[in-house]
């Protein structure tokens, strides 16, 4: 019977610094199946797979392909034993060009030094041709949009004719159409009997894509399911470990009269052009569109932190005269941005420094020095009413936490902060199925306490179970507006696309 | 706004002003030169001028190898007493003797040692900073001071005579320097080596991003610890060549050259924060742009004082143009 099977994983473990990750795994890859692999951040996956790709060592269990013992000493035996990884798009080298990029593991030589560049920029060209892709391979990478760049990393995956592809969170950049394509090339790739693990948090791509579907927990597989014969709850229950009812909260609220946010005209290079909103005191209003419709820009302009060429921005119906960061959060405006990593938390301190931050300057005693009891007091209070799981908020730094924990004192950050306008970019991205319920929570409640909410996000049903009111975008414009209640995926789709 | 229009305005004026103001500084320094001294702008001190940047250079092109990956050796200019040191002392217990450099390859065994010699410094250094991870700031600041140590414990603290090869250093071919032969064909090794070769494509990715580098199979500590031992290699090289051309090793030769060679890397374009970098043009243009205005304070009789403090506002120069491009780039 193992002749079937492609990868056969058992008794893997593996602990970091004395904490054991991985549970003595067993796994079974069917030869030619497309074998989804879900589970929260932290359960194990990319562990699992960085063992497989041999870029970190197991501690015990072994491992065969295709019936063959297979013992990884680093990335490239994997590819010789017929393993192409897929990456995030973060995994490129901004500094070198396409073609580089794509044969980097191994470059083509002749006179057996110089690396044979009419060679690779040749075979980039066809791999480019044959995707299609918007992209010269001489090009550098850093000057690609963050969609190109993960197509380009996904069709370097492909040019390597692996026998097993393991693809990792492929989709979180890619636009609607580019996952379509790269939905149609999986299948493609399937027919010619290729295996392939797919892991991913969007559970619905995994229904569609998988023939079969296990779930990692805690470093422990809870275990392996045929797609037809498992519903989408009880892999969520699997998952997290307990039921979840609900995927949205209900939150009873009003939405006043009162315009709080205005913003009219606002241009900003040629990504946003002429766009006017405005929200109510208590109203959220989602903003949706593809990659590249000008929604980011669009919220980094009326925070200020891109300048805008032209618009104006009213609080209150108090107009902004200098549209940058300081001013609106003096005037109650807050932007939590999709890149928390870079932009939104200090990862090397305490949990409680992070949560503050924007807070310090009104909690001050006299000469300037910050009332310690306060902002303990307070960073106790947001802690406990965001539920952020940290046992020690005075020492336990942003980076030990898990992503969803991370976004909640993003999100922490600024509700101290109790802003009228609370502007979120993206604000479940990377973070998992139990923890999204808790932001979609603290969102919904924000409203409900009188702020008005701006949020950006490329999932349509996440808007269309949060919001009061979504508007499309595209092109840098506003394209269409659907109140709630006529929410409907096809008609948000139409306008987007 | 009107208000903000200005603003990004002026804020590319500061990226244009960064990135070509210091030519521009340099452009003018040159015509100043040239004007209070009519030696200054002549093809005699022309080869000069490239005759005193040649040994430098070649520590130059080394030290791009370790800065591309994000990593620093402030060793360097030790390594290069170290070197000079040992071959005035081999000359002085007759290890090497005058006989030997009547024909070419007394030259070429001088050389060959002191390549050696600063590979294995190179190798030392790699391996602490890729074994023991301990930052290349601090474990080449300490090889440094162990590397003065030793020299000055070897020499007895007197500055050894080192004409042996003074004809190497000072002489020349049809009127080109020999250093500057030399300084040319390593350029062109090390450009091509960088530039061509998979181990050069690897010190890029290795710059851009260690962690990617891991995942795609490149082998980032061995690499590492080669480009150390290249910086080493050529920085001892330069280091005698430099000494040859001073004809003794004063105490405090190679004081400082490593801030000279990182800031010449860094005027020609190679990054502090890693991955960038280039050898040809960049480090060339670099070392004998530095060099010139050296040159140039001697043709025009300025206080040596003002050297440091001249060398001081041009790393500060390089190192801000390398920051304020740095932020604008796509991460």
């Amino acid at each position: 019977m193992s002749k079937e099977l492609a990868l056969e994983l058992s008794g893997i473990a593996k602990s970091f610094t004395g904490v054991k990750v991985l549970h003595e795994v067993d796994m079974q890859v069917k030869q030619g199946e497309i074998h989804g692999l879900v589970g929260e951040n932290g359960a194990g996956k990319s562990t699992m797979m960085n063992i497989i790709g041999g870029v970190i060592d197991k501690e015990a269990g072994t491992m065969k392909v295709n019936g063959q013992p297979y013992e990884p000493k680093s990335p490239l035996s994997a590819a010789d034993a017929g393993i192409a990884f897929v990456h995030q798009e973060l995994n490129l080298f901004t500094n070198l060009t396409v073609a580089e990029n794509m044969f980097i593991e191994l470059f083509p030589k002749k006179m057996k030094a110089a690396i044979d560049y009419k060679q690779i920029t040749k075979s980039a060209q066809d791999c480019i041709d044959e995707y299609e892709l918007p992209v010269n391979p001489k090009d550098k990478v850093e000057a690609l949009p963050a969609g190109v760049r993960q197509m380009v990393e996904i069709s370097k995956g492909l040019m390597k004719n692996a026998k097993i592809m393991i693809f990792d969170e492929p989709t979180t950049s890619l636009s609607y159409r580019e996952k379509e394509k790269l939905f149609k090339t999986l299948a493609d790739l399937k027919k010619k009997g290729i295996t392939i693990i797919y892991i991913s948090h969007i559970l619905e791509d995994v229904f569609e894509l998988c023939d079969r579907i296990t779930v990692l927990r805690d470093g422990n597989i809870i275990g392996t399911n045929k797609t037809e014969e498992i519903t989408n709850n009880e892999i969520i229950k699997m998952m997290v470990g307990r039921e979840i009812n609900q995927v949205y909260p209900e939150i009873e609220k009003d939405i006043r009269d009162n315009v709080v946010f205005d913003v009219k005209h606002i241009h900003y290079k040629n990504k946003v052009k002429d766009v006017s909103l405005s929200i109510k005191e208590g109203e959220i209003v989602g903003l949706y569109g593809l990659m590249g419709a000008g929604r980011t820009e669009l919220v980094k302009a009326v925070f200020g932190a891109e300048p805008m060429d032209k618009g104006d921005v009213y609080v209150n119906g108090k107009k902004i005269e200098h549209v940058c960061p300081e001013e609106s959060i003096k005037n109650h405006v807050a932007l939590v941005t999709e890149d928390r990593h870079h932009e939104g938390l200090l990862m090397n301190k305490p949990v409680k420094d992070n949560l503050v931050l924007v807070k310090l300057v009104d909690i001050l005693k006299k000469f300037g020095v910050i009332d310690r009891s306060k902002e303990t007091k307070f960073t106790n209070e947001i802690i406990k009413s965001l539920r952020i799981k940290v046992t020690d908020p005075t020492f336990q730094r942003a980076n030990g936490l898990s992503g969803g924990n991370q976004q909640k004192v993003v999100f922490g950050k600024w509700v101290i902060k109790q802003p009228r306008v609370f502007i979120l970019d993206e604000p479940t991205r990377g973070v998992d199925v139990g923890a999204k319920f808790e932001i979609y929570t603290i969102i919904a409640n924000m409203a409900k306490n009188g702020s008005s909410v701006l949020m950006v996000s490329s999932e349509m049903e996440e808007l269309m179970g949060t919001c009061d009111r979504i508007l499309v975008m595209r092109d840098g414009c506003i394209v269409g507006e659907l109140q709630d209640g006529d929410f409907d995926q096809e008609t948000i789709a139409k306008l987007a696309l | 706004m009107g208000n903000d229009k200005t603003k990004t305005f002026s804020k590319n004026i500061m990226q244009n002003a960064a990135r070509y103001g210091v030519f521009i500084i340099f452009g003018i320094m040159f015509i100043i030169f040239a004007l209070s001294n009519e030696h200054f702008f002549t093809v005699k001190n022309i080869f000069l001028i490239l005759q005193q940047a040649s040994p430098l250079g070649i520590g130059v092109i080394g030290m791009t190898f370790v800065l591309v990956l994000a990593s620093i050796d402030i060793s360097v200019g030790r390594n290069m007493f170290f070197a000079a040191t040992i071959i005035a002392y081999m000359s002085k217990v007759n290890l090497l003797r005058v006989d030997m450099f009547e024909q070419a390859w007394g030259y070429i065994l001088v050389c060959l040692i002191c390549v050696a010699i600063g590979i294995a410094i190179g190798f030392i250094n790699g391996l602490l900073y890729t074994k023991f991870k301990i930052t290349p700031f601090i474990v080449t600041l300490a090889t440094g001071y162990i590397l003065r140590g030793f020299g000055l414990m070897i020499s007895g603290s007197a500055s050894p005579n080192l004409t042996l090869i003074s004809k190497l250093s000072n002489g020349s071919v049809a009127n080109v320097p020999y250093v500057l032969i030399i300084f040319i064909v390593v350029a062109i090794i090390f450009d091509f080596v960088l530039r061509k070769t998979p181990f050069g494509r690897h010190l890029m990715a290795i710059g851009n991003s260690p962690e990617s580098a891991k995942k795609a199979g490149i082998k980032v500590e061995r690499n590492t610890v080669i480009s150390f031992m290249i910086c080493g290699g050529l920085g001892a090289l330069g280091g005698i060549l430099s000494a040859g051309q001073i004809g003794s090793v004063p105490l405090s030769f190679g004081e400082g050259n490593e801030f000279i060679i990182i800031s010449a890397a860094v005027l020609g374009g190679t990054s502090l924060f890693g991955g960038k970098g280039n050898i040809i043009p960049g480090a060339v243009i670099g070392i004998v742009l530095i060099t010139t205005i050296m040159n140039g304070l001697s043709m025009v009789n300025a206080s040596p004082y003002i050297y440091t403090i001249v060398r001081a506002f041009i790393i500060f120069l390089a190192v801000m143009v390398d920051s304020i491009e740095h932020k604008g780039e796509l991460r």
